[in-house]
Protein backbone atom coordinates (compact mmCIF):
# COMPACT_ATOMS: atom_id res chain seq x y z
CA UNK A 1 0.00 0.00 0.00
CA UNK A 2 0.96 3.95 0.07
CA UNK A 3 4.15 4.06 2.06
CA UNK A 4 3.10 8.30 2.96
CA UNK A 5 0.60 10.19 2.53
CA UNK A 6 2.30 12.10 0.40
CA UNK A 7 1.26 12.68 -3.42
CA UNK A 8 4.82 13.24 -4.51
CA UNK A 9 6.48 10.99 -2.19
CA UNK A 10 8.05 7.95 -2.49
CA UNK A 11 11.60 8.40 -3.93
CA UNK A 12 10.88 10.00 -7.66
CA UNK A 13 14.20 11.84 -9.07
CA UNK A 14 14.12 15.97 -8.37
CA UNK A 15 13.26 16.72 -11.68
CA UNK A 16 10.22 14.48 -11.82
CA UNK A 17 9.11 15.96 -8.76
CA UNK A 18 10.15 19.67 -9.97
CA UNK A 19 7.84 19.04 -12.96
CA UNK A 20 4.66 17.75 -10.56
CA UNK A 21 5.29 20.81 -9.37
CA UNK A 22 4.81 23.16 -12.03
CA UNK A 23 2.30 20.76 -13.76
CA UNK A 24 0.06 21.59 -10.34
CA UNK A 25 0.97 25.39 -10.53
CA UNK A 26 -0.37 25.41 -14.37
CA UNK A 27 -3.62 23.17 -12.92
CA UNK A 28 -4.21 25.49 -10.02
CA UNK A 29 -3.86 28.71 -12.60
CA UNK A 30 -6.37 27.01 -14.77
CA UNK A 31 -8.94 26.27 -12.56
CA UNK A 32 -8.86 29.63 -10.55
CA UNK A 33 -9.01 31.22 -14.15
CA UNK A 34 -11.86 29.44 -15.23
CA UNK A 35 -14.33 29.74 -11.87
CA UNK A 36 -17.31 31.80 -13.36
CA UNK A 37 -17.19 35.57 -12.60
CA UNK A 38 -19.42 36.81 -9.43
CA UNK A 39 -22.04 39.47 -10.68
CA UNK A 40 -20.58 41.86 -8.57
CA UNK A 41 -17.80 42.22 -11.61
CA UNK A 42 -20.87 42.35 -14.09
CA UNK A 43 -22.65 45.52 -11.76
CA UNK A 44 -19.18 46.85 -12.13
CA UNK A 45 -19.27 46.82 -16.07
CA UNK A 46 -22.47 47.93 -16.10
CA UNK A 47 -21.38 50.90 -14.36
CA UNK A 48 -18.83 51.77 -16.26
CA UNK A 49 -21.46 51.53 -18.97
CA UNK A 50 -23.58 53.97 -17.28
CA UNK A 51 -20.20 56.23 -16.98
CA UNK A 52 -19.60 56.13 -21.05
CA UNK A 53 -23.75 56.86 -21.99
CA UNK A 54 -23.19 60.25 -19.53
CA UNK A 55 -19.80 60.96 -21.10
CA UNK A 56 -21.83 60.50 -24.67
CA UNK A 57 -24.96 62.12 -23.90
CA UNK A 58 -22.65 64.93 -22.64
CA UNK A 59 -20.82 65.46 -25.82
CA UNK A 60 -23.32 64.73 -28.73
CA UNK A 61 -26.87 66.04 -26.92
CA UNK A 62 -28.48 66.33 -30.11
CA UNK A 63 -26.31 64.36 -32.45
CA UNK A 64 -24.31 67.51 -33.49
CA UNK A 65 -20.90 66.64 -31.58
CA UNK A 66 -20.73 63.41 -33.34
CA UNK B 1 -8.58 62.69 -31.39
CA UNK B 2 -12.47 62.42 -32.43
CA UNK B 3 -15.11 61.94 -30.41
CA UNK B 4 -16.14 58.59 -32.00
CA UNK B 5 -12.31 57.48 -31.90
CA UNK B 6 -12.39 58.40 -27.67
CA UNK B 7 -15.93 56.07 -27.79
CA UNK B 8 -14.23 53.74 -30.07
CA UNK B 9 -10.60 53.57 -27.79
CA UNK B 10 -13.18 53.28 -24.61
CA UNK B 11 -15.01 50.14 -25.76
CA UNK B 12 -12.16 48.75 -26.97
CA UNK B 13 -10.93 49.35 -23.31
CA UNK B 14 -13.89 48.30 -22.05
CA UNK B 15 -13.44 44.63 -24.42
CA UNK B 16 -10.10 44.38 -22.65
CA UNK B 17 -11.21 45.24 -19.41
CA UNK B 18 -13.97 42.19 -19.80
CA UNK B 19 -11.37 39.43 -21.00
CA UNK B 20 -8.81 39.85 -18.31
CA UNK B 21 -11.08 39.90 -15.32
CA UNK B 22 -10.86 35.43 -14.95
CA UNK B 23 -6.84 36.42 -14.99
CA UNK B 24 -7.38 38.92 -12.90
CA UNK B 25 -8.99 37.24 -10.02
CA UNK B 26 -6.58 34.04 -10.47
CA UNK B 27 -3.50 36.29 -9.56
CA UNK B 28 -6.01 38.19 -6.75
CA UNK B 29 -6.39 34.97 -5.61
CA UNK B 30 -3.20 33.67 -5.89
CA UNK B 31 -1.67 36.24 -3.74
CA UNK B 32 -3.67 36.75 -1.67
CA UNK B 33 -4.58 33.50 -0.78
CA UNK B 34 -8.61 34.42 0.18
CA UNK B 35 -11.49 34.77 -2.23
CA UNK B 36 -13.09 37.81 -0.57
CA UNK B 37 -10.30 39.86 -0.78
CA UNK B 38 -9.06 38.43 -4.03
CA UNK B 39 -12.34 39.98 -5.49
CA UNK B 40 -12.08 43.53 -3.59
CA UNK B 41 -8.44 43.64 -5.26
CA UNK B 42 -9.68 42.53 -8.58
CA UNK B 43 -12.59 45.15 -8.81
CA UNK B 44 -10.66 47.51 -7.39
CA UNK B 45 -7.92 47.21 -10.21
CA UNK B 46 -10.27 47.39 -12.50
CA UNK B 47 -12.26 50.80 -11.38
CA UNK B 48 -8.59 52.00 -11.39
CA UNK B 49 -7.54 50.77 -14.42
CA UNK B 50 -10.95 52.87 -15.86
CA UNK B 51 -9.97 55.91 -14.10
CA UNK B 52 -6.61 55.62 -15.67
CA UNK B 53 -7.60 54.49 -18.86
CA UNK B 54 -6.03 57.64 -20.98
CA UNK B 55 -2.36 56.55 -19.44
CA UNK B 56 -2.51 53.29 -21.70
CA UNK B 57 -1.59 52.64 -24.87
CA UNK B 58 -3.49 50.55 -26.85
CA UNK B 59 -1.54 47.75 -28.44
CA UNK B 60 0.75 47.45 -25.44
CA UNK B 61 0.58 44.37 -23.18
CA UNK B 62 -2.71 44.90 -21.24
CA UNK B 63 -2.49 42.24 -18.83
CA UNK B 64 0.93 43.34 -17.31
CA UNK B 65 -0.72 47.14 -17.29
CA UNK B 66 -3.74 45.37 -15.22
CA UNK B 67 -1.08 42.54 -12.87
CA UNK B 68 0.97 46.15 -12.08
CA UNK B 69 -1.87 47.88 -11.13
CA UNK B 70 -3.12 45.20 -8.63
CA UNK B 71 -0.05 44.11 -7.35
CA UNK B 72 0.83 47.53 -6.43
CA UNK B 73 -2.08 48.15 -4.85
CA UNK B 74 -2.28 44.69 -3.23
CA UNK B 75 1.38 45.46 -1.40
CA UNK B 76 -0.07 48.56 -0.37
CA UNK B 77 -3.15 47.47 0.80
CA UNK B 78 -1.04 44.69 3.22
CA UNK B 79 1.17 47.54 3.95
CA UNK B 80 -1.20 49.42 5.65
CA UNK B 81 -3.96 46.54 6.88
CA UNK B 82 -1.95 44.61 8.72
CA UNK B 83 -4.98 42.25 9.00
CA UNK B 84 -3.86 40.17 5.60
CA UNK B 85 -2.51 37.04 7.18
CA UNK B 86 -0.53 35.34 4.26
CA UNK B 87 -2.74 32.92 2.18
CA UNK B 88 -5.29 30.90 4.60
CA UNK B 89 -4.29 27.36 3.77
CA UNK B 90 -7.83 25.86 5.11
CA UNK B 91 -9.89 28.52 3.34
CA UNK B 92 -7.37 28.13 0.31
CA UNK B 93 -8.32 24.50 0.55
CA UNK B 94 -11.67 24.82 0.54
CA UNK B 95 -11.90 27.09 -2.75
CA UNK B 96 -10.23 24.97 -5.20
CA UNK B 97 -12.12 22.32 -6.92
CA UNK B 98 -10.30 18.91 -7.56
CA UNK B 99 -9.84 17.04 -10.20
CA UNK B 100 -11.39 13.67 -10.03
CA UNK B 101 -8.32 11.18 -11.29
CA UNK B 102 -5.17 10.30 -10.24
CA UNK B 103 -5.41 11.97 -6.69
CA UNK B 104 -5.02 15.54 -8.01
CA UNK B 105 -7.06 16.67 -5.21
CA UNK B 106 -4.33 15.72 -2.69
CA UNK B 107 -1.76 17.74 -5.08
CA UNK B 108 -3.75 20.49 -5.21
CA UNK B 109 -4.23 20.99 -1.73
CA UNK B 110 -0.69 20.72 -0.81
CA UNK B 111 0.33 23.22 -3.52
CA UNK B 112 -2.07 25.89 -2.13
CA UNK B 113 -0.68 25.10 1.22
CA UNK B 114 2.90 24.99 0.22
CA UNK B 115 1.90 28.78 -2.13
CA UNK B 116 1.27 30.19 1.52
CA UNK B 117 4.65 29.18 2.71
CA UNK B 118 6.04 30.98 0.48
CA UNK B 119 7.18 35.18 0.49
CA UNK B 120 4.46 37.34 -1.48
CA UNK B 121 7.35 38.04 -3.83
CA UNK B 122 8.08 34.23 -4.71
CA UNK B 123 4.07 33.34 -4.94
CA UNK B 124 3.89 36.31 -7.32
CA UNK B 125 6.55 35.51 -9.89
CA UNK B 126 5.61 32.16 -9.91
CA UNK B 127 1.68 32.96 -10.33
CA UNK B 128 2.84 35.46 -13.54
CA UNK B 129 4.84 32.43 -15.18
CA UNK B 130 1.74 30.63 -15.10
CA UNK B 131 -0.11 33.79 -16.40
CA UNK B 132 2.23 33.34 -19.04
CA UNK B 133 4.26 36.28 -19.19
CA UNK B 134 7.92 35.93 -19.60
CA UNK B 135 10.50 36.00 -17.09
CA UNK B 136 11.55 39.43 -18.76
CA UNK B 137 8.39 41.15 -18.50
CA UNK B 138 8.30 40.38 -14.93
CA UNK B 139 11.25 41.76 -13.79
CA UNK B 140 9.82 44.82 -15.82
CA UNK B 141 6.06 44.75 -14.23
CA UNK B 142 7.72 44.58 -10.35
CA UNK B 143 10.42 46.64 -10.82
CA UNK B 144 13.61 43.84 -9.65
CA UNK B 145 16.14 42.39 -11.77
CA UNK B 146 16.06 40.02 -14.39
CA UNK B 147 18.07 37.87 -11.93
CA UNK B 148 15.99 38.85 -8.80
CA UNK B 149 13.18 36.81 -10.68
CA UNK B 150 14.69 34.05 -11.64
CA UNK B 151 16.06 33.72 -8.05
CA UNK B 152 12.46 34.12 -6.91
CA UNK B 153 11.13 31.77 -9.22
CA UNK B 154 13.89 29.30 -8.67
CA UNK B 155 13.77 29.28 -5.10
CA UNK B 156 10.05 29.39 -4.76
CA UNK B 157 9.78 25.90 -6.64
CA UNK B 158 12.43 24.78 -5.12
CA UNK B 159 10.69 25.57 -1.40
CA UNK B 160 7.10 24.16 -2.78
CA UNK B 161 8.39 20.89 -3.86
CA UNK B 162 10.48 20.89 -0.57
CA UNK B 163 6.75 21.21 1.38
CA UNK B 164 5.13 19.01 -0.90
CA UNK B 165 8.18 16.55 -0.55
CA UNK B 166 7.83 16.98 3.27
CA UNK B 167 10.63 17.08 5.48
CA UNK B 168 11.87 13.86 5.59
CA UNK B 169 11.99 13.71 1.61
CA UNK B 170 14.43 16.57 2.33
CA UNK B 171 17.67 15.13 2.88
CA UNK B 172 17.15 12.70 0.17
CA UNK B 173 16.26 15.87 -2.10
CA UNK B 174 20.03 17.37 -1.10
CA UNK B 175 21.61 13.92 -1.73
CA UNK B 176 20.46 13.50 -5.53
CA UNK B 177 21.08 17.22 -6.28
CA UNK B 178 24.51 17.06 -4.84
CA UNK B 179 25.03 13.55 -6.31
Amino acid sequence: MNEKQRPSGGKRPVRERTDAVGAGLRQLWTELESEAVPDAFLDLLDAIDAERQKDDDKTAPDGSGR
Amino acid sequence: MSDRTDRHAEAAFRADLVSIIPSLRAFARGLSGNRDLADDLAQEALVKAWAARASYTQGTNFKAWMFRILRNHFYTTIKVSRRFTSLDPQIAEQILTTPPNQGGGLLMADLTRGLATLSAEQREALLLVEAGMAWEEIAQMTDVPLGTVKSRITRGRTALRRYMDGPDELVLAEAEAVS
